[in-house]
């Protein structure tokens, strides 16, 4: 499983060692060595293997994935295009029972999510923007899945987080370990080459594999969805392809690092094996789940029921009378009426309004402190992206897809100040219509589509969650790069001895 | 027998030395310390938040009977005048549609915390309301989606996932440390079998990995009392055990046929972390993947399409319904108020129940989808140990989607228990109220629609089959049948004729 050292035992460099600089002796060792180890690879049965099996699983689980979002994207642009149109085909109707009626709006899938679906399987697709209540969204996808499909679902950021680092230690561990065992460590360093250009050299070989298991995956996703014609729910969709795709490339770097320092370091390959072995399922099984775990202990969020039951208790609270007494009084003053009855203006949509304001204060409230701890919760989650480049690529990766809880939580505010802007809008109309000959104005096709669609747009991604988890993986990056620097020219030394 | 117990104790000797062999031991019980407390502090949270559901409609009831009480002893009150009927606790047509606060609980399983299984996300206490079944479809607790998505820390996820890995690390050196030291050629000269060797420390180590694992385990949650100490807490203790020893027995298999077949301890390490990764990530999920392929879920929004046109048409046909409402019940048809002007709050519940009939055909068509995915897994699940050993820990904590399928069937008869005892209600009270309008301000009188029997509403009942003790599923079988298969080639390639061939190929001289 390790290179073969004899191309580098012909060196162009030995016999005018001293008569050119470090830097190009440097490159021309990493050359050397990375020219050396491709061929090896490319030739070895059990590369083949694990490789193949990598690119199959990747493709399987992009073509499952992409499915899955072309059909959801299709479905939630036809559902919004059928509710928009129901919304305006409703009829003349009481603009208040129109408010009832409500429309549902739909989360928008983006293209990335067939890689990444984040949390979008825990999370409803759609809420219901009716009067007088924040509804909670609806139809979470997990809840129609058997119980077996969450075990761990097979989706291409499990097999770029989890499997392709796994291939990687599989193909690696044995970089240096092996030639120790086999003693040929001092025939490698008897080339004069620096150890450090080969360890980069075997490093970025490792790097291509793991890439070469991630790319079909990418190009097979990118053709199942360009099929899918749906509008695109970002402004900066380069910057987050760029974001996303740097931080599966620095992950896959920071993974061949690894496995080369940790290979240079062991003893044996079975040493080596272990401790790789441990590495992986402490990064990609223990802690992200001991992160959320402990985000959880950490930042408590209230049961469903005391939640729910303290809102209705709220909401169900009497109105103050003098805090009405008083917006009563102001109102007949700025009309100049001393009664409602001689009101210019319909009473019940000023007081509909009164009621509506009401109701968002305590949705404010209540909403706002729950999603405050979601959020709190997803801080500290990420910051376990420090001692864990699979929780930093997960939550960077997630949130340039857009299915990370942030950009959720986000949809959910925009949405409820789009309920706003609907019970906004027909409470004036009730308003400025008061009641004519006895009889109740009733709003028609005209007020119905004067509501601006719901044509969601995703914010800018600086402004949700700024670039903490990609500078988590650059500076874990630059720790394996000095890991591997260290332990290489360690091995030099001990090779001597 | 007496060679095969020399060989255990000698093996066992040699392992007590391993300091790594106690270091993994040690670090996987104190993950599964961290697991249990993490399902021990879920069920108790969720038991918590039930109670309270409980009790809040208890206390709603009471008060809502109380204000009943003083509603109709003092009518002339302003707060009394002033009383809207649809959020009235003392009239049906408040109480019925708003008011009345129901839950149903799922009762805990004894061994609830021992793996939580699906019951993050299917709850364990719903809404009820008469009218219809949104509440307990819409009923999720508040759980952070990363915390789903990622899954739990439990003890079921440390058993499942990483004891096969200390396992398969105990056993790569059986055999193939024999060899490579040239031991087992002795062994073999003073006439032990190879097979014996492999069965031997296999069986050593693998049970006592395994009853030291289950012991240490045990200890806390018997200690702070994470399942009852009582019949029911044993019994799910030792189901738990009982799972836990054959998943290991299946675990030890694949060592044993591993073993038997790599030379080197090397080859083994690579072959086993390479059997983990297939066994208990790639088939289950491949297993999933495929079931849902098959018999792919019908899709949620046109699901919300059709339930949108169904509302709008039972809407447009409003009168018919009310017509054939009373055909079917001309006991509460209105004397002489005339169909088309009978008052929402009358007729909503029937307006409900054709709503239902109208979107029945969307919800047996997931329903169906369903089913036909749980009838697809149960046949094909033999393929993936892992997911017969997840559907048993799941099984045995009372968190699996069957029981939890059941528990909705009784809340949907509660449901409709509701809805039965709230129409007889309402209509009788329109037809009081017809016969003798309410005069009062609120428009609550009694007779008429005034309420104050809220004692008779009907309270949920728990089915005697969901505080039956789970039993460990039959599928668990399957283990015993992979175990016995891949042992029985373990055998065959240990045997004289098969390893002397072997041996020939790697050295043709």
């Amino acid at each position: 499983m390790q290179a073969n050292s004899n191309d580098t035992t012909l060196p162009p460099w030995q016999n005018s060692a001293s008569k050119i600089s470090n830097s190009s002796r440097w490159w021309s060792a990493y050359r050397g060595a990375f020219h050396a180890d491709w061929i090896e690879r490319a030739r070895d049965w059990r590369v083949k293997l694990v490789v193949s099996l990598g690119l199959l699983l990747a493709i399987l689980s992009a073509i499952f994935t992409a499915n899955e979002v072309r059909d959801t994207m299709a479905d939630r642009a036809v559902a919004k295009q059928v509710e928009e149109k129901r919304w305006a085909g409703q009829g003349k109707k009481n603009a208040h029972s129109a408010a009832h009626y409500g429309i549902y709006v739909f989360k928008p899938v983006t293209v990335l999510a067939a890689i990444e679906p984040g949390i979008e399987r825990y999370v409803g697709s759609t809420v219901w923007l009716e009067a007088h209540k924040q509804n909670e969204f609806a139809y979470r996808p997990a809840n129609d899945q058997l119980g077996a499909a969450r075990q761990m679902p097979l989706t291409p950021a499990f097999v770029l987080q989890v499997l392709a680092p796994l291939a990687m230690i599989f193909l690696g561990f044995g970089l240096f370990a092996a030639e120790r065992e086999r003693g040929t460590l001092r025939s490698l360093r008897m080339t004069a080459a620096p150890l450090a250009a080969i360890g980069a050299a075997r490093a970025t070989t490792l790097f291509l594999a793991g890439v070469i298991i991630a790319l079909p995956a990418a190009i097979a996703v990118a053709i199942v969805l360009m099929l899918s014609q749906t509008a695109n729910p970002f402004t900066d969709g380069a910057l987050r392809l760029g974001v996303f795709t740097a931080s599966y490339t620095l992950y896959l770097a920071i993974w061949a690092l690894t496995i080369a320092a940790i290979s240079a370091w062991a003893k044996t390959t079975r040493l080596a094996l272990a401790i790789l072995v441990a590495i992986w399922v402490t990064w990609t099984l223990v802690l992200p789940r001991a992160a959320v775990e402990l985000a959880e202990v950490a930042y408590q969020l209230p049961s469903a029921q005391s939640f729910r039951e303290n809102l209705e208790r709220t909401l169900g609270e009497p109105h103050d009378p003098v805090e009405d007494a008083k917006q009563k009084a102001a109102i007949l003053a700025q009309y100049g009426v001393t009664d409602i009855k001689d009101l210019p203006v319909n009473w019940n949509g000023i007081n509909m309004a009164r009621g509506e304001a009401r109701g968002d204060k305590i949705f404010d409230q209540f909403y706002g402190e729950l999603l405050a701890g979601f959020s709190k919760q997803s801080r500290m989650m990420s910051n376990f992206g420090w001692v864990s480049p699979a929780i930093a690529v997960g939550s960077a990766a997630s949130a340039a897809a857009a299915s990370d809880t942030a950009h959720h939580l986000r949809f959910i505010q925009d949405a409820e100040t789009h309920r706003r802007v609907i019970q906004t809008k027909l409470n004036d109309f009730i308003t400025a219509n008061p009641d004519r000959d006895g009889k109740r104005v009733d709003g028609d096709e005209a007020l119905w589509r004067s509501i601006p669609p719901f044509n969601y747009q995703f914010p800018p991604l600086q402004t949700m969650t700024g670039l903490n988890n990609v500078a988590q993986l650059i500076v874990l990056l630059l720790v394996a790069m000095l890991a591997l620097y260290w332990r290489c020219n360690r091995l030099a030394r001990e090779a001597w001895v | 027998m007496k060679h095969w117990l020399i060989l255990i104790r000698f093996d066992l000797i040699t392992q007590l030395r391993e300091r790594g062999t106690w270091l993994m031991l040690g670090v996987v019980v104190v993950m599964a310390w961290f697991g249990v407390w993490q399902g021990s502090s879920f069920t108790r949270e969720a038991s918590v938040a039930a109670a309270s559901a409980l009790t809040q409609a208890d206390t709603a009831r009471a008060a809502a009977k109380q204000y009943a009480t003083g509603f109709f002893a003092n009518p002339e009150t302003e707060e009394a005048k002033a009383a809207r009927s649809f959020r009235n606790v003392a009239d049906i047509r408040g109480y019925a549609f708003r008011e009345h606060i129901a839950f149903a609980a799922k009762p805990v399983a004894a061994g609830a915390a021992l793996s939580i299984g699906q019951s993050d996300i299917l709850p364990v206490y719903v809404r009820v309301r008469a009218e219809s079944m949104d509440s307990v479809r819409f009923s999720n607790e508040i759980e952070h989606p990363k915390r789903l998505q990622v899954g739990r820390f439990d003890l079921m996820f440390v058993v499942l996932y990483l004891w096969p890995l200390v396992l398969l690390s105990l056993a790569i050196s059986v055999l193939t440390n024999d060899r490579e030291t040239k031991r087992l050629d002795l062994l073999r000269l003073q006439g032990v079998k190879t097979v014996s060797v492999l069965m031997a420390q296999l069986v050593g180590r693998v049970s006592a990995a395994t009853a030291i694992f289950i012991v240490l385990v045990t200890i806390p949650i018997l200690t702070f009392g994470v399942v009852p100490r009582d019949a029911s807490g044993v019994g799910a203790l030792l189901q738990w055990a009982g799972v836990t020893v054959v998943l290991s027995l299946f675990w030890a298999s694949v060592a044993g046929l591993i073993c038997a077949v790599c030379k080197t301890r090397a080859n083994a390490a690579f072959a086993s972390f390479g059997a983990w990764v297939v066994v208990a990530l790639v088939l289950p999920q491949l297993l999933a993947a495929t079931v849902a392929g098959i018999s792919p879920m019908p899709s949620r929004e046109m699901y919300l399409l059709k339930m949108r046109e169904a509302v709008d048409k039972t809407n447009a046909d409003r009168v018919k319904l009310i017509e054939r409402f009373y055909d079917q019940h001309p006991e509460w048809r209105p004397l002489t108020t005339p169909l088309d002007k009978v008052a929402t709050p009358v007729v909503r519940l029937a307006r409900a129940a054709a709503l239902e009939t109208s979107i029945a055909d969307a919800d047996a068509e997931f329903a169906t989808a369903r089913s036909k995915q749980s009838h697809l897994l149960s046949s094909l699940q033999w393929l993936s140990p892992v997911t017969v050993t997840h559907s048993a820990y799941a099984q045995i904590a009372g968190n699996d989607a069957a029981r939890h399928d059941l528990f909705l069937s009784e809340v949907r008869q509660y449901q409709l228990q509701l809805r039965a005892f709230f129409q007889a209600r309402l209509q009788q009270a329109a037809l009081a109220e017809e016969a003798n309008p309410c005069k009062h301000p609120s428009t609550t009188c009694l007779p008429g629609f005034g309420f104050t029997d809220h004692d008779e509403v009907p309270r949920s009942a728990i089915a005697p089959a969901l505080r039956a003790a789970p039993v460990i599923p039959a599928a668990l079988l399957w283990l015993f049948a992979w175990a016995g298969l891949l042992l029985l080639l373990a055998g065959i390639v240990v045997t004289p004729g098969a390893m002397r061939r072997s041996e020939a190929r790697v050295l043709p001289t």
